[in-house]
């Protein structure tokens, strides 16, 4: 994730830690000059291939070293087998034979004499699986969701073939822009990187005769758009080149939604006329439900049928959608598009310095969301690790509760290679049953990410736990039964045996191991919370932003305007107005073409009126005609001068209400209002006086800085057709949505009213994604840190246990029980230091991945690290108490007599 | 499958220990320049992991066909790089399989199984 180091790190680490499964002698012989050789080999598979190719060497060389690490152990006990015949222990299978039937029943063999085993002590079983369980479910939910979203191909035939065109401004910072009809038209008939190309503007129009009018979404498509894609319609016919002409028969394509929602489903709705936008198009046909939507909501598509001003060289609103001609690669398409903008601009001085970009278009479409999924899987990865190393640790104690009877079974002649099986099938249950479980968790959990996470990510629809998902969860299960079993096993056999018989119980077993683990366990948690409590802080501090205005008690809802003459319009708002401010609980209503937290702003340029500059260095404006009543709807606050734009009529000179962000860009320090400024990006700006200044205003999210605004009158900018209407109330706004709907049908019966929602509502949805990545980092880090708090509460208790003869004869010479409880106390802290420390230090080493998603703290947040510190650290004192307790009531008599 | 005689010239090599010790025929190489020299000498087909292939060195040398070499890492190497020589049984073995191979190469004739000849 993020840019990752020339030197392997994290793949070194990865790959150190799988050498582990080598046997001693090779380890002690080769093992440092194979970590060299392998970050030499790693070096050159990145510079060859990337993060990816680094990634693939290190995956293969892992499973080289798993494949080794059996192969060389099968070598040995064949050349030894004759000095064990057979073992004869009951319950241990034979020496697995040659024949299939033979191997499995050895296998199931083992399963049996695990499983019964396992049954004798069920608590294991229970807390092991169940940890998994949570791990692995939660990984296979996350995985589902990336695997839905980021790694299916696009449902188009060859979909890695397809781009978006567009252009860049490199000069400016400016990517993905809209191409002009001029640039589409030199691309289609010039472009020999591309088999196809076609080009698609978005639109909306209103749908009338098939229920209740409706504002529905679209897209104006060229004649080749379809065929580019290569999708057939389900029913009917897809648009072709004919269709696109504005003299053809108006003509629409509708979505399969739209065709069950609004026509029932029926097939005879291809061939009939609906009205849309004001003018009867005819159905030719029927999308399939699986047809990638081109954007956020696809309902129909008409031809592009541009106009003559549409076509004009300034005017840029076409996406280009080609596919690559066979054999050509995204850079010489690009390098080929490129030279073709590049001879445009050498007729056309609009098109200077444009650079033409080519995203693959699963890219495009993903692209915004992957990087913050791939966070999400790291991080629950993580959380899959700590509870591995908890289960690892249980199944070390296990290991040490066992010793007797391992040793036993060898000393009767059980090889080595026999228990370890033993020990390996138990862990592959423990691991089957969490993966069972963890199946249940992880539907359930996807079903939840899926309800959270609507319309937050594209694509959503597809999301679903299916088998790639499954087969995820059975590779993790199994991922982690090595992790947590093999490695405890070939311990608790190599150190457990022999040393035991001899010892009898008599000595406190080591508990290193479980030491580390716990310790890990910490870290990790550690590194997780560093993580989760800075999106956490920087999420408090963006719903503590300012929109800069009052959200509160404000409804607001779209509507088309009625179609008539500019008087008719006007006179249409100043009706709606009227009659909605003459309900009692209104106190406020105002109309703006453009509303914040919705998309569709328009931005336009602006100067001083007593500069000239080239449209590129003039300053970036929105623009949006309002009504007067609107400052007061939103509450946004007047700073000088008038808020009544709207009493001048469509003869007078144009004025504006600007807001402060303009001001202070074009007359720095000074007073705006009176000042006139030049307002458009073409040489015929228009001279615009400030009768007002408002206060800046948020529009597309909390996070970013205000944008110059200028609003104007609905009189004098004809062009608005549709609009927001937005309502203060002193009551519950949502009450006020049948009123509205009343009061626009009686007034026109044709206008659509969509999209209602509170203000309020419209600023949580933008910051429904930093809320969702927060609360599942978040959850994610609380689980890593229970586990790990659980993790160091086992290790002190088992060290109690073993323990309790030392304390008691440490109580019988006369030792005071606060020193025995403060002693246990210390160790287990001392643990948990150390891995705070190592977490802390891996989380200012992993910190930056977070860094595009922290607003208004920075990842040094000191507020955050001493908070991770202490956290963990008092939950970690909690965990201390019960064991400390254990060990300070003691009984000295009992313990000694135990003996 | 195992290598329990210790006269190594009659024994068959596996293709990978083959190639290791032509790899190492020229002179003492270390881990990676080995993976690379197999590669190249096997014109792409072998391509051997890490583990595989200090396993299988860790073997050549238990046969005695290879050893230490006595060249250490440069002061501007990696040190924990170990290189590796080939040793006269080692030598041996590799003109045994040679031998072998060449018999093999004689059937074939004989059969008119060698690529390029008629079928």
């Amino acid at each position: 994730m993020g840019d990752a180091p020339d030197r392997p790190g994290l793949s070194a680490l990865f790959y150190r830690t799988a050498l582990l499964l080598l046997p001693a002698s090779l380890r002690r012989e080769a093992g440092r000059a194979m970590e060299s050789t392998f970050a030499e080999g790693w070096g050159a598979a990145r510079n060859t291939g990337g993060w990816l190719g680094g990634l693939r060497y290190t995956m293969k060389e892992m499973a080289d070293v798993v494949r080794t690490s059996v192969r060389v152990r099968l070598r040995r006990p064949a050349r030894r087998g004759k000095q064990h015949p057979g073992g004869g222990l009951r319950g241990l299978s034979p020496l697995p034979s040659t024949s299939v039937e033979g191997v499995i029943g050895a296998i199931w063999m083992d399963l049996r004499v695990s499983a019964r085993a396992l049954l004798k002590r069920p608590a294991y079983l229970a807390v092991a699986s169940l940890t998994l369980a949570g791990g692995i479910g939660a990984n296979a939910a996350m995985f589902a969701v990336v695997n839905s979203v980021v790694l299916r191909p696009l449902a188009y035939p060859d979909a890695d073939e397809l781009v978006m065109v567009h252009y860049s401004l490199p000069r400016f910072g400016f990517e993905r822009g809209p191409l002009s009809y001029h640039n589409f038209k030199a691309l289609e008939s010039r472009a020999r990187g591309f088999s196809s190309i076609g080009a698609v503007a978005s639109t909306q129009r209103t749908l009338v005769g098939q229920g209740h009018p409706r504002q529905i979404r679209g897209w104006r498509v060229s004649g080749d758009l379809f065929a580019t894609l290569g999708v057939d319609a389900a029913v009917g016919r897809y648009l072709v080149p004919v269709d696109d002409d504005l003299r053809a028969p108006r003509v629409v394509v509708l979505s399969h939604a739209l065709w069950v929602n609004a026509f029932g489903g029926d097939e005879g709705a291809v061939g009939t006329d609906v009205r849309l936008g004001g003018q009867r198009h005819t159905v030719v046909g029927v999308m399939p439900a699986d047809f990638p939507p081109l954007g956020d909501e696809d309902q129909f598509w008409v031809p592009l049928a541009l106009d003559s001003d549409e076509m004009e060289r300034g005017s840029n609103l076409l996406q280009g959608i080609a596919r690559l001609a066979d054999g050509v690669d995204l850079r010489e398409a690009t390098a080929d598009a490129a030279t073709i903008l590049a001879d445009e601009a050498r007729t056309w001085p609009e098109d200077a310095d444009r650079a033409a970009v080519l995203t693959p278009r699963h890219e495009y479409v993903v692209g915004s969301v992957r990087h913050q999924l791939l966070l999400l899987m790291g991080a629950v990865g993580v959380v899959l690790l700590v509870a591995c190393a908890n289960v690892a640790g249980l199944s070390l104690t296990r290991g040490t509760q066992r010793a007797q009877e391992l040793a036993v079974r060898t000393a009767l002649g059980a090889p080595r290679g026999r228990l370890i099986r033993l020990l390996v099938s138990e862990s592959l249950i423990v691991a089957g049953v969490g993966a069972a479980l963890g199946a249940a968790v992880a539907v359930s959990l996807t079903r939840v990410v899926a309800g959270w996470g609507a319309a937050q990510l594209p694509r959503q629809e597809l999301l679903s736990v299916d088998a790639s998902a499954l087969l995820f969860l059975t590779v993790a299960a199994g991922g982690c039964a090595v992790l947590f079993g093999v490695i405890p096993a070939f311990t608790a056999v190599r150190s457990q045996i022999g040393r035991t018989l001899k010892d009898g119980a008599r000595t406190a077993p080591s508990h290193r191991p479980q030491a580390l683990l716990a310790a890990a366990q910490v870290a990790m948690a550690a590194v997780l919370l560093v993580g989760a409590g800075l999106l956490g802080r920087s999420l408090a501090l963006l719903q503590e932003e300012d929109p800069g205005f009052r959200p509160d008690g404000v409804l607001s809802a779209f509507f088309a305007l009625p179609n008539g003459s500019p008087e008719e319009q006007i006179g249409f708002l100043d009706d709606l107005e009227g009659r909605l401010r003459f309900h009692p609980s209104v106190e406020s209503v105002g109309v703006s073409w453009t509303l914040p937290f919705v998309p569709g702003e328009a931005s336009t340029k602006a100067m001083r009126d007593d500069q000239l500059l080239a449209p590129r260095e003039r300053t970036d404006l929105y623009v949006t005609p309002v009504t007067p009543g609107f400052f007061r709807a939103m509450g946004i606050a007047v700073l000088d001068g008038a808020t009544v734009p709207g009493s001048h009529s469509a003869d007078d000179p144009p004025v504006a209400v600007v807001n402060q962000a303009l001001v202070d860009a074009l007359w720095p320090g000074e007073d705006g209002v009176g000042r006139t400024f030049l307002r458009g990006g073409g040489d015929d700006p228009t001279p615009t006086r400030v009768v007002g200044v408002v206060e800046n205003m948020r529009t597309t999210s909390l996070a970013e800085a205000a944008k110059p605004y200028a609003y104007v009158p609905f009189a004098q900018n004809v062009w608005a057709d549709r609009a927001f209407v937005v309502v203060r109330t002193s009551g519950d706004p949502l009450v006020l949505i049948s009123t509205l709907r009343s009061v626009v049908r009686e007034l026109d019966p044709t206008v659509p009213i969509d999209r209602v929602a509170t203000m309020s509502a419209r600023i949580g949805d933008s910051l429904a994604r930093p809320r969702l990545r927060t609360t599942l980092v978040g959850a994610f880090a609380l689980l890593g840190a229970l586990l790990a708090v659980l993790g160091v509460y086992g290790l002190m208790g088992l060290m109690v246990a073993g323990r309790t003869r030392e304390i008691g004869v440490r109580m019988a010479l006369g030792a005071d029980r606060a020193v025995v409880r403060r002693d246990v106390v210390r160790q287990g802290l001392g643990v948990a230091a150390a891995g705070l420390a190592v977490g802390l230090i891996a989380a200012a080493l992993f910190v930056r991945v977070v860094d595009a998603y922290l607003f208004g703290v920075d990842r040094t947040d000191p507020v955050t690290w001493v908070g991770v510190a202490v956290l963990l650290l008092s939950a970690a004192l909690l965990a201390l108490i019960p064991p400390a307790r254990r060990a300070s009531a003691v009984d000295p008599l009992v313990a000694l007599r135990a003996e | 499958m195992t290598r329990d005689d210790p006269t190594p010239s009659d024994a068959p090599l596996t293709p990978l220990s083959h190639a290791i010790l032509l790899a190492l025929a020229d002179g003492d190489l270390h881990g990676y320049n080995i993976v690379q020299e197999v590669e190249s000498l096997s014109g792409g087909t072998l391509r051997t992991g890490t583990g595989t292939l200090y396993a299988a060195l860790q073997r050549m040398a238990g046969d005695g066909l290879i050893a230490d070499s006595d060249t250490l890492p440069g002061p501007d190497e990696d040190q924990r790089r170990k290189y590796y020589r080939i040793t006269e049984a080692g030598r041996a073995a590799a003109r045994a399989e040679a031998a072998r191979l060449q018999r093999v190469l004689a059937i074939a004739a004989r059969k008119d199984l060698l690529p390029g000849t008629s079928r």
